[in-house]
């Protein structure tokens, strides 16, 4: 299909895109690598009146060693990340999760921080982030802020993000050597989850975030909390769809589903050595 | 083993096409040209009770609105003549095109398209093939007795056409059996999914009509435009650029005639390309869903003594080519199997999805699935392996084949073993893998084809023919098989298809043919033009034409290579006089008679000239926690005849078995209860991408054939899409401990499986 019409602007820098944000509100969005975009708009879902291309601020591209956690700019390039040397010692679980999206021309154009921004709960990287306990570093035109990435994902395609804001940058906490899993059940290479499960071990206590259970992007809470409790991996897996709202649809069931994130979760806490 | 005696190439359209180059018929543009836009119906079956296009028609830009009130009174297609171009009172299904517009840009036009009024009142919807034949289902064609049909079609109701098998007496003998088993296989309807959208451009010069058009068939597109637009054939050319994978999808004849139509009314050249919406849901050839019963009776020593079967297809609104679909989908649950008692009952049921119609090797993926899953059922009903069952029950050289036809010589036990053999050689199974063996066969199609030659007086020759390159390279082999004859370089030869204004008829990219047919032409013509080199060489050396040589650009006297002239140079002294051009027709092939078996509703598919065998074994491992299938390897063993280019053979027997991978494993179309289609996308559609290909080993069994192909050669580019689906389902059957029931064997079918849970009625359509 072909999208409905708007205006185009590209901006020079961070602060111009802010304030075209700024300017246009809610009409406008920010359009970095446009994968996730642009099928929304050729699908009529999404219909902004202005795209703020900021494709070309190559200064919000890096990966960086910020002590504690990783620095990673929002218009990083997925496949910068999944070949990152510091990803690779101190995020595996995002590598991987990110060599798992789509294919590589997808993971050529598309951006890290327009994934996260487009809260699509069958996307990998958020599933990452929410295990990961990371955070992103929002700006408008007028202040910064930091958002837990367990507040960020408020609802169907919707994030904590004001239409004036933008991610700048994604920290991810050091988990340096400690056991990790990515699980990704799709029906063909290259392709959306239809289940996933990110689990990070954190100081002997586990974090589970699943991929297309629930209209968000999720952490597993009853897994969590089970283990906490001092369940086996076998019994905490059992409730990896509690409290889950999965759809189904042409792809799986609902039962399916809930059935997948079962056996994943298990497959992950037993991967990252989570007892 | 092999007898090639091309030399291996590489196809000469491959840098065209990777390089961005090549151009397509979407790539056209003509001055003034329009753009069209098709107004479908938003339900699956409906009586339309207004139509008003006086709004489109008033939007600026807009040249040309037509309804089936602006083209001549005509119902057509093949078999039986139940379709006008535009809907005409009722809808049948959603792809059905209701009004056409022409403006002066794309989105002029879908705006204009969308802005017609049109009135629906729903009809009840026939969404299943068990549903369409019962008692008192509502009929898709209330006045279907009305269109002319063909001699021999049985119809009644939405049976649309009905055939049957029958050899001995499949009672008697099955109440003799050892052991009897029953199965039911549900395989839902799939697509062909071209990659290139089709694309149609027609200009109009007077009376007569110019049409580029992404057809595999030209001469079958202009035969459709002549008749729905009642113009005589001089007055209409379909000329195809470069085509972007047909896979049967584009054959036949589809939208030619309404953007020509468009065209003529707009007084303008008008283009159509479709969405990939359109290309799922529009084209009447979507591959049939079907339902297969079998019950099959076994003696003591595990040899097939009666079978029964019943076959129900989906045909969907329309006829497309799919009369003799019944028929073949009969031969191929038969299965190349000797069986002396044998009869199988095969019913086309007129349903309101998107006609079906010839799919690569049609009817085939799916009969093949669910005769070979039974037939590892029988296997382990009779306590035998796989494949020592299907030794004890193939058909081979002189036996005789279900329907009472004697072979010649056939590789159909060599494919079971070089297949066997490789995959069994490849090295121990891993937990949870497992080898699962099918056999297929498949037809060679001969029907009559032409060529024209010409050597130029520097010579270099063209071949002018109606072959159409859809993908499969067979065309590029043609040059070749002419270099041999003429004995000069294949780089002097140009290979001019794809024009009816300028080949003959030829029936082109369909049915595997492309070789079989038009390459005996081929030969034909530049024999034609040997002989007259031969002459002409014969003067020049005074020696006998029967003595002289062509090889390596020269023509020599045999016995005295020093008596001998460039080929170039008799090409010159023949400009100066009597010109080199001929033209080339083949005789067809006699097809094999049948004894001692009876046709009901013959439709011409239960002998066939030149079979090919082949046998694919699929080296699966299965999460039986998730129902997750990943086919690692499949051993290929394919009897094809005499095969002419090796590469482009590999390349074919590859495609066809990621494609049954497919079909095995991902794709199928799903309906809702309205009868629309839910996965008219690509991503939804779940097509194998490169990342999800097994390792494909193939092996020839090359017995150069008689009464076929050019050397001996058969059809080559459907048979390696017939058994690859099945394979993969006795692999999983063997890891999960049942047969899945259901085609694509998606991950929830296969853990439904597993667990006991499978709806085993499969949704049925």
């Amino acid at each position: 299909m072909i999208p409905v019409s708007f205006d185009y602007t590209r901006a020079d820098s961070a602060d111009a895109a802010l304030a075209a944000l700024a300017e246009h509100g809610d009409e406008a969005k920010l359009l970095a690598g446009g994968h996730s975009l642009l099928p929304m708009m050729k699908l009529r879902l999404a219909y902004p009146s202005v795209l703020v291309d900021i494709g070309r601020l190559d200064d919000l591209s890096y990966v960086r060693d910020s002590g504690d956690h990783l620095a990673i700019g929002a218009l990083t390039k997925h496949r910068a990340i999944e070949i990152d040397p510091l990803v690779a010692e101190h995020a595996p679980l995002l590598a991987t999760a990110t060599a798992n999206v789509g294919d590589p021309q997808v993971r050529h154009r598309g951006t890290i921080g327009g994934s996260i921004a487009h809260a699509d709960a069958a996307a990998d990287h958020p599933s990452a982030l929410l295990a990961l306990g990371g955070s992103v570093v929002v700006r408008s035109a007028t202040g910064e802020r930091v958002i837990d990435a367990g507040d960020l994902f408020t609802g169907f395609l919707e994030s904590a993000l004001e239409p004036t804001e933008m991610i700048t940058e994604i920290r991810i906490p050091k988990h340096t050597g400690a056991g990790w899993s990515f699980q990704k059940f799709n029906r063909r290479a290259q392709d959306w989850s239809i289940v996933g499960v990110s689990a990070q071990r954190v100081n002997g206590h586990a974090q589970v975030a699943l991929v297309n259970m629930h209209p968000t992007p999720v952490r597993a809470t009853a897994v969590e909390e089970a283990l906490a409790g001092g369940a086996s991996a076998a019994d905490a897996a059992a409730l990896a769809a509690e409290g889950m709202e999965p759809s189904s649809d042409l792809n799986a069931s609902v039962e399916y589903r809930q059935h997948l994130a079962r056996v994943l979760v298990g497959r992950a806490l037993t991967e990252a050595g989570i007892a | 083993m092999t007898v090639t005696e091309l030399p291996p190439f590489v196809r000469a359209d491959g840098p065209d096409k990777v390089s961005g180059s090549g151009r397509y018929t979407a790539d056209l543009t003509l001055t003034g040209m329009l753009h069209a836009a098709f107004r479908y119906p938003d339900v699956a079956h409906g009586r339309i009770t207004r139509i008003d296009t006086s709004a489109a028609e008033a939007m600026p830009g807009v040249l040309a609105v037509m309804t089936d009130a602006d083209v001549p009174d005509v119902h057509y297609t093949w078999a039986v003549a139940d379709r006008t171009l535009f809907a005409r009172d009722i809808v049948r299904f959603e792809g059905e095109v209701i009004a056409a517009v022409a403006a002066i840009s794309p989105e002029i036009a879908k705006a204009a398209a969308a802005a017609i009024e049109v009135d629906i009142e729903p009809l009840p919807v026939v969404n299943d093939i068990e549903e369409a034949l019962a008692e008192g289902a509502p009929l898709v064609h209330e006045d279907w007795a009305s269109h002319t049909a063909d001699d021999g079609i049985i119809r009644d109701g939405n049976l649309a056409i009905y055939s049957a098998l029958q050899r001995g007496d499949a009672d008697a003998a099955m109440a003799s059996a050892a052991t009897v088993v029953s199965s039911r296989y549900v395989a839902d309807a799939s697509h062909a999914a071209p990659i290139e959208p089709r694309a149609i451009v027609a200009q109009w010069e007077g009376e007569k009509v110019t049409i580029w058009t992404s057809t595999q068939v030209p001469y079958d597109a202009r035969d459709g435009v002549c008749e729905t637009l009642q113009l005589p054939a001089s007055q209409v050319r379909i000329i195809v650029p470069h085509l972007g994978g047909g896979f049967g999808g584009k054959c036949g004849f589809h939208f030619e005639a309404h953007i020509a139509a468009l065209a003529r009314k707009a007084k303008r050249p008008v283009k159509l390309v479709f969405s990939r919406w359109e290309e799922f849901v529009a084209p009447d050839r979507r591959r049939e869903g079907m339902i297969v019963e079998l019950t099959t009776g076994l003696d003591a020593d595990g040899r097939i003594v009666a079978r029964k079967g019943w076959v129900g297809i989906d045909n969907g609104a329309y006829m497309a080519d799919c009369a003799f679909f019944p028929q073949l989908a009969a031969m191929h649950v038969a299965g190349p199997y000797n069986i002396d008692h044998l009869s199988i009952d095969a019913k086309l049921a007129y349903t309101n999805h998107q006609p079906s119609g010839s799919v690569r090797a049609p009817t085939a993926p799916q009969g093949c699935w669910a005769l070979e899953s039974h037939t590892d059922e029988l296997a382990a009903a009779a306590g035998l392996s796989p494949v020592e069952f299907r030794r004890r029950n193939l058909v081979d050289t002189g036996t005789t084949g279900p329907m009472g036809q004697t072979f010649d010589e056939i590789g159909a036990l060599r494919v079971l073993e070089a297949a066997h053999a490789a995959a069994e050689g490849s090295g121990p199974l891993a937990e949870n893998e497992a080898l699962g063996l099918a056999v297929g066969w498949w037809p060679s199609f001969a029907v009559p084809a032409g060529a024209y030659a010409k050597m130029h007086g520097d010579g270099s020759v063209q071949l002018i023919t109606g072959a159409q390159e859809c993908g499969t390279g067979a065309v590029m082999t043609l040059r070749y098989l002419a270099a041999e004859e003429l004995g000069i370089d294949v780089e002097k030869i140009q290979l001019v298809y794809q024009d009816t204004g300028a080949a003959p008829f030829g029936p082109g990219a369909t049915g595997s043919q492309t070789l079989l047919n038009h390459g005996r032409a081929v030969e034909t013509a530049t024999r034609d033009i040997a002989e007259q080199l031969r002459e002409l060489a014969a003067e020049q050396l005074e020696a006998a034409p029967g003595d002289i040589v062509l090889a390596d650009g020269v023509a020599s006297v045999a016995g005295t290579p020093t008596a001998s002239i460039a080929i170039d140079e008799l090409a010159g002294i023949a400009a100066g006089g009597n010109l080199l051009i001929s033209s080339g027709t083949a005789d067809v092939p006699e097809y094999p008679t049948l004894e001692g078996s009876h046709c009901v509703g013959d439709q011409g598919m239960a002998a066939w000239l030149a079979p090919q065998f082949s046998c694919h074994v699929a080296k699966v491992r299965v999460d039986r926690d998730t129902g997750v299938t990943r086919v690692l390897d499949v051993f290929a063993a394919h009897d094809n005849g005499t095969i002419l280019n090796p590469i482009g053979a590999h390349g074919q027997v590859e495609g066809g078995i990621l494609m049954g991978v497919g079909q095995a494993l991902t794709e199928g179309t799903q309906y809702g209860d309205d009868g629309t289609q839910l996965n008219a996308g690509l991503l939804e559609y779940k097509l194998q991408t490169i990342a999800d290909a097994p390792n494909i080993h193939t092996t020839f069994i090359e017995i150069p054939t008689a009464n076929a192909g050019p050397k001996g050669s058969k059809g080559l580019a459907e048979a390696p899409n017939v058994a690859t689906a099945a394979a993969i389902a006795n692999g999983i059957a063997q890891v999960v401990g049942a047969h899945v029931t259901q085609l694509p064997m998606t991950a929830e079918r296969v853990w439904d499986t597993a667990n006991g849970t499978a709806d085993q009625n499969g949704a049925s359509a």
